[in-house]
């Protein structure tokens, strides 16, 4: 009782701290500065930037108004959205026929097909643009299919885009078909509708914020990068190609700036819509709800198996395509199997690359899992509501609108202003973990707050009657229970580290430049062998590790955690 | 109006204008209270009346905006949750699903530095308290909600804590485990004497567990009072009709005592309420009683219509049609088989008699 005689003194109006308080404050000055060294001043000074000219000064809109006075800039804006609405409306008919086929029909090997949707996330966009180049290019197996059309531009750029973000498209679908109530289809066949009218008045509705949820992602995915415009572009410009112009090939960071903060704005609106509409989608299901379970129907699941053997068909055979071309001595003309691409005997590139990559990627996915996570509890968790609180959350949300090509000019140009005490960090394995962090936060630590969400609310309530303080509690009961959510955003971070190219080519150093950063290099100096060679890299390291890791994951939830099994 | 700051000496517990305001609605206003050492205490009302808040100021988990909160004598007002002494069960048990039973037990055991035998022996005790022993190494998960709820009453005592809260802790379980959960909670506190609050909605449950029952209505408590008072005396239309089931009807006082309305004229003590104040009268179903149509000539004998008849399984409950009340407005609970006696029916008529010592007047106004 010692502790409640010494606060008799204590000022009314507030209740005093304890312990756990000076703990979370804490934890929410290490966000503040976190975020505004990783986040807010390298976008203030990317933004500013864009209003200075190269002699440093204060031009106000001038840069703007230069770019869009020069035609060749202002066509890019016309091309980036050109090539991301065209793919997007592809990307979208064929992803919501296979989510379809895999959440509402009766078709067989739906586990199978669940995992082939997903294997594109194991290699780098660029990859499926090297494959596209060896199947369409001049020398191309199945050129005779473009009718003298060229692979490189608004086509290439296309289909590569629509293979790469396929698998985005199926999971945000898919979520949004899963989410259904059987009861509505009940009703419908009670009133004896017919199935054309049920799937437009129910199942379309019932989907239509996943629907333009992923749109709106896909779309934005598709504006914001630069691998595949960059491998199989040509002379067909677009923003994110533009803005690496820019700054790589003329060293005008000002316009780098200005074309940043242009693609900058659309990706803004089109988050701010996303976040509205997933709110919505939340609230549209019930708990009472009773999940939708498909009935058999013979035509329309065979039809779906068909379907799904297509597309499957056509995803392995740009993997395919990229490992082979691995393989081959010289093509098209010699096409004896070898090694040989894998030496990379090729100055600037190299096994130290991959090594790179990899370090890169488990240090993200280890360090990256802590603090995305740590972060989540300190928005979620606390009892008391505080504005610092909300401020960080929202703070959280705005990495996933900052396209990666933007956040690593932006990185560049905070790392090397002459009075910034950090300097020393440009061209390390930490600025790039730094970056790539940042860069995947907001999915992440949605994926964190959602687990954190589904836990007891009261924990940390009895948490403090019982004066057992939060750090304990974290370790204890929070860690083990989300669980699950870990391994997913570890995996998640990891895959995405290896595979990144965009705030990353602006920020290696020598002896830091990482294999996604390196095929794209050899792939420019004209070596496509050597880039598909490393690109596949990248995608045997993603297929281990994510094969260890489901063996992981396996083996801690049946074993060590018991206590989900009930 | 602000009561006295001064400590109550015999008061283990003590509010003092405690409000709270959540921008501009008022989720408590000027909350007093004693609670002595040992009491068992229900904080009764509907959803949304306050007591949840009320619970969570005690336990620190909100903070009044206004008033004093005193306990053992020391005031814990602005003390953060880990420093004040109490054990708190919810009604989703929130135990913690990764630890075993024992371990759940001993989450706040560990934390006080005891030696590992200790702790064993007192998780064992508790365990035992709540019956639950042989479930020791079992997870949450694997347990019932009644058990589930008993580990978590377990954990809250383990570090015998002075004060217990309870938060509809058998909100969520089903009507006949509620039930024996009630006596064992009660027959647990009996035994251990911790002062404890518990929060309900349900007011069978605070009649039959609670010493003192705070009947709360939109931030305020009502009355407070044992279960038989409140039952038999409730001091306001609100918690008469919160409390059981009661009838209304409004009345002017008539020339020379008793109500009148229309043609009906009711004998009652009208206590200091002067000719012509328009009153609420409330009369319970049960008070109302059926006579046999030559049956004695008392006061207040009523003739009225039956308009509905629903089945109550040992009662049943008459819908009753009088010119001076309308149609279906006062109700009656008639024994099954008086009921049958006096054969009964829709559309017939029956005598009956309200007792005048049953008759309860409020001050004007619909019950809030």
């Amino acid at each position: 009782m010692t502790a409640v005689v010494a606060s008799q003194d204590r000022s009314p109006g507030k209740l005093g701290l304890d312990r756990d308080d000076r703990t979370v404050r804490w934890l929410i000055v290490a966000f503040a500065l976190f975020f505004l060294t990783a986040l807010l001043i390298p976008l203030y000074m990317l933004i500013s930037r864009s209003l200075f000219n190269r002699q440093g000064d204060f031009t106000g809109l001038a840069n703007y108004r230069e770019y869009f006075e020069t035609p060749a800039l202002f066509q890019s804006i016309q091309n980036s959205f050109t090539v991301a609405g065209i793919s997007t409306a592809i990307v979208i008919v064929l992803a919501f026929a296979y989510a379809y086929a895999l959440n509402r029909t009766c078709m067989r090997f739906k586990g199978f097909f669940k995992v082939m949707a997903m294997v594109p996330l194991l290699s780098p966009s660029l990859l499926k643009a090297i494959a596209l180049v060896y199947w369409f290019g001049k020398q191309g197996v199945l050129s005779e299919l473009l009718f003298g059309h060229s692979i490189y531009g608004p086509i290439g750029i296309v289909m590569a885009s629509v293979f790469w973000t396929f698998p985005h498209a199926v999971l945000l679908i898919g979520t949004a078909l899963a989410l259904s109530d059987i009861r509505l289809y009940e009703a419908a066949e009670a009133l004896k509708t017919s199935h054309t009218r049920v799937f437009f008045t129910i199942t379309l509705p019932g989907a239509r914020y996943g629907i333009i949820s992923s749109i709106i992602v896909v779309f934005i995915l598709i504006l914001t990068d630069f691998g595949v415009p960059k491998v199989i572009g040509g002379n067909y410009n677009v923003m994110a190609t533009d803005i690496y112009k820019e700054v790589i090939g003329q060293q005008n960071f000002e316009m780098g700036a200005v074309v940043s903060v242009v693609l900058l704005i659309p990706a803004v609106i089109a988050f701010a819509i996303d976040r509205i509409v997933t709110r919505k989608q939340v609230a549209q299901l019930s708990a009472r709800a009773v999940p939708y379970a498909p009935k058999p129907n013979r035509l329309l699941d065979n039809t779906m198996l068909g379907y799904c053997l297509v597309i499957t068909v056509l995803t392995l055979a740009i993997l395919g395509m990229a490992q082979y071309a691995s393989l081959v001595k010289f093509w098209p003309y010699n096409l004896e199997l070898t090694l040989e691409h894998f030496s990379f005997e090729i100055e600037g590139a190299g096994w130290e690359n991959f090594y790179n990559s990899l370090k890169v990627a488990v240090t993200v996915s280890l360090v990256g899992t802590f603090v995305i996570l740590l972060g989540a509890y300190v928005v979620e968790k606390p009892r008391r509501d505080s504005i610092p609180r909300q401020a960080i959350q929202m703070v959280a949300l705005m990495p996933m609108a900052v396209p990666g090509l933007v956040l690593g000019l932006a990185y560049l140009m905070f790392i090397n202003h002459p009075s910034n005490p950090l300097g020393f960090l440009y061209g390390t394995i930490t600025i790039i973990v730094l970056s790539t962090i940042t860069h995947f936060y907001t999915v992440t630590h949605l994926t964190a707050t959602t687990a954190l969400k589904q836990m007891d609310r009261e924990f940390e309530a009895v948490s403090a009657s019982l004066k057992v303080p939060l750090t304990r509690s974290f370790w204890r009961v929070t860690v083990p229970v989300c669980m699950p959510a870990i391994f997913d955003i570890s995996i998640y971070l990891f895959l995405n580290s290896m595979t990144t190219v965009s705030a990353v080519i602006f920020l290696y150093g020598p002896g830091t430049k990482t294999a996604s950063v390196a095929a794209i290099h050899l792939d420019d100096s004209g070596e496509t062998a050597a880039a598909a060679a490393m690109a596949m890299l990248i995608v045997y390291a993603c297929i281990a590790v994510r094969v260890v890791h489901a063996i992981i994951t396996g083996w801690l939830l049946h074993r060590v955690q018991a206590w989900r099994r009930r | 109006m602000r009561a006295s700051t001064d400590a109550d000496a015999n008061a283990f517990l003590q509010l003092d204008g405690v409000s709270k305001a959540f921008g501009d609605f008022h989720a408590l206003v000027d909350v007093n209270f004693t609670i002595a050492e040992g009491e068992f205490i229900c904080f009764l009302g509907p959803s949304g009346c306050g007591k949840t808040t009320l619970l969570r100021c005690i336990a620190g988990l909100e903070t009044q905006s206004e008033g004093r909160i005193r306990m053992g004598g020391a005031d814990i007002s602005w003390l953060p949750t880990s420093e004040r002494d109490f054990g708190i069960v919810f009604q989703s048990y929130a135990l913690f699903p990764n630890l075993t039973v024992s371990d759940n037990v001993a989450y706040g055991l560990v934390n006080k530095r005891m030696a590992k035998p200790a702790i064993k022996a007192r998780v064992a005790e508790l365990l035992s308290l709540v019956d639950l022993s042989e479930h020791i190494s079992k997870y949450p998960g694997q347990l019932s909600g009644g058990e589930q709820q008993r580990v978590a009453l377990a954990r809250a005592l383990a570090t015998s804590p002075g004060l217990l809260l309870l938060d509809e802790p058998l909100s969520a379980l089903d009507a006949k485990v509620r039930a024996h959960l009630r006596r064992e909670i009660r027959a647990i506190q009996d035994r251990l004497g911790v002062t404890t609050i518990m929060v309900t909605h349900d007011q069978e449950e605070a009649q039959t567990m609670a010493d003192r029952i705070f009947v709360m209505n939109e931030g305020r408590i009502e009355q407070l009072g044992t279960p038989d008072e409140i039952y038999n005396a409730p001091a306001t239309p609100f918690v008469a009709d919160f409390i059981g089931v009661m009838n209304f009807f409004t009345a002017t006082v008539a020339e020379g005592g008793g109500v009148v309305r229309g043609d009906l004229t009711l004998a009652c003590e009208t206590g200091g309420h002067g000719e012509g104040t328009e009153l609420n009268c409330a009369v319970r179903p049960e008070d109302i009683r059926l006579i046999d149509r030559d049956g004695d000539d008392g006061a207040n004998i009523i003739e009225a219509t039956v308009d509905s008849i629903e089945f109550l399984g040992s009662f049943v409950r008459l819908y009753l049609a009088l010119p001076a009340l309308g149609a279906g407005e006062l109700r009656a609970d008639v024994r099954k088989e008086q009921a049958q006696h006096l054969d009964i029916a829709v559309g017939g008529t029956v005598r009956l008699r309200i007792p005048p010592a049953t008759i309860r007047l409020y001050e004007a106004g619909p019950p809030r």
